[in-house]
């Protein structure tokens, strides 16, 4: 009688790799077969036994030391510096706009008016232009910002915080469901100086791709062109954060 | 700015690594029975996967992905130690002297000594299935085996386990009594 399940058969009922019905019906068969019962219950003990075993092993003290960590690989450490070298163009050739404008000293000025004064009350204004759609970026990103925003807020310093998508971070404002966006919408609600613009540059990209109108969270400004929406944002003094 | 933690090295990558540190070291202690040897295995095993991070293309399958590593690490050093067996080594942790007796008497030091008969392959497959819980087509996968193999393995080991592990209770020296009343 107990032969009828093969240890094969036994050991793939402890290790839960059989379906229901066999499994009912070794149950079934458990209940009248003493001897079967006693081989299942021989090959149990030995499986419990490694666990209990081994588990137990301590692993020497240094593994509760974090791991050390790598410096980031070459290319990531390249990106940076082409990041650093576009944005210190960029600056360059904006300020040198600036000095060949017919109107110059009247232009200057202007341009002094709009620059981020350094007194206590003026507002801190940040801009994060979000192109990807990486679930860990975003999640850092918002993380960060909602502890700015919560900061700012108990500190009573004033901040206002814009969040741009095109490409692939559009993803973070369709009304999709994903947790980032929800969460995202969660913000919004929670704090009135938190923007999130999208780019209509981006958005008319998709509906000529995918043929179908992206559907937006609510509260998202669509802004003509990401980047003239960056250079403007950065002339009137935003911190510029690329994610 | 801690917006500069997105040029860093994955974070969840390397919070998955001190966390699997501790059960590839259990995993290589249940394989060569050694706290130094399974300490170096892991600390190669944590080097290759440093280097290699990109070779694992879903983090959900980080684990099986580790083991690996561990798997392979654990072959090298097989085959170029070439471990032998010294058969009068053998012989002794088979000899009943009271001493070792009352050695298999603690569990684990019992249990140790039956995994020790068991093959190479025979100990992968029980150790990861039993301790580390993974399926028979994980292991299949790790161990880079058809998934018939694991099965058989796992019966013969088991089945060999539970005999050397339940006959001490036939062994007439467990039974005795041990406290004897004299009026």
């Amino acid at each position: 009688m107990s032969d009828r399940f093969s240890d094969e058969r036994l050991n793939a009922f402890i290790d839960n790799e059989i379906d229901l019905s066999e499994k009912q019906q070794i149950f079934e068969a458990f209940r009248r077969d003493e001897a079967l019962r006693k081989r299942a219950c021989e090959l149990q003990k030995a499986h419990d036994l490694i666990k209990l075993t081994y588990q137990s092993v301590e692993p020497p003290e240094s593994y509760n030391t974090p791991l050390r960590r790598q410096s980031p690989p070459w290319f990531m450490r390249s990106m940076a510096a082409g990041i650093l070298i576009v944005v210190g163009s960029l600056l360059g050739w904006f300020s040198h706009q600036q000095m060949n404008a017919e109107n110059k000293l009247p232009e200057l000025a202007k341009a002094m008016q709009s620059a981020p004064v350094s007194n206590a009350d003026a507002a801190r204004k940040i801009m994060l232009h979000v192109s990807t759609n990486d679930e860990y970026r975003l999640n850092i990103m918002l993380e960060e910002t909602e502890h700015l925003l919560k900061t700012s807020q108990q500190g009573g310093n004033k901040i206002l915080v814009e969040i741009l998508t095109n490409g692939s971070g559009l993803e973070l404002v369709k009304k999709s469901g994903s947790p980032s966006a929800l969460r995202l919408q969660a913000l919004q609600k929670q704090y009135d100086n938190l923007y999130v613009t999208a780019c209509a540059q981006a958005i008319k990209r998709v509906r000529e791709k995918q043929g179908v109108d992206l559907e937006l969270i609510p509260n998202t400004t669509v802004v003509r062109s990401s980047l003239s929406e960056v250079l403007e944002r950065q002339r009137e003094g935003w911190t510029y954060i690329r994610i | 700015m801690s917006y500069l933690k997105l040029f860093g090295k994955n974070r969840e990558f390397v919070s998955k690594l001190e966390n699997i540190r501790p059960r590839l070291f259990r995993l290589a202690y249940s394989w060569c029975h050694k706290r130094d040897l399974a300490d170096d295995l892991v600390q190669e095993t944590l080097t290759k996967a440093f280097k290699s991070e990109k070779q694992l293309k879903n983090i959900e399958q980080f684990d099986g992905w580790a083991f690996r590593i561990l798997v392979n690490t654990w072959r090298n050093y097989l085959s170029r130690t070439k471990v032998m067996e010294n058969i009068d080594d053998y012989v002794f942790t088979e000899e009943h002297t009271p001493e070792t007796l009352h050695e298999q008497y603690q569990i684990s030091s019992f249990v140790h000594s039956a995994i020790d008969t068991l093959s190479q392959g025979q100990r992968q497959v029980l150790t990861l299935i039993d301790l580390e819980g993974m399926s028979y087509a994980e292991v299949s996968d790790i161990l880079d085996i058809p998934i018939g193999t694991v099965m058989s393995r796992i019966c013969r080991s088991r089945k060999s386990l539970a005999g050397k592990l339940f006959q001490v209770s036939d062994n007439p020296e467990y039974n005795a009594t041990l406290l004897r009343r004299v009026k």
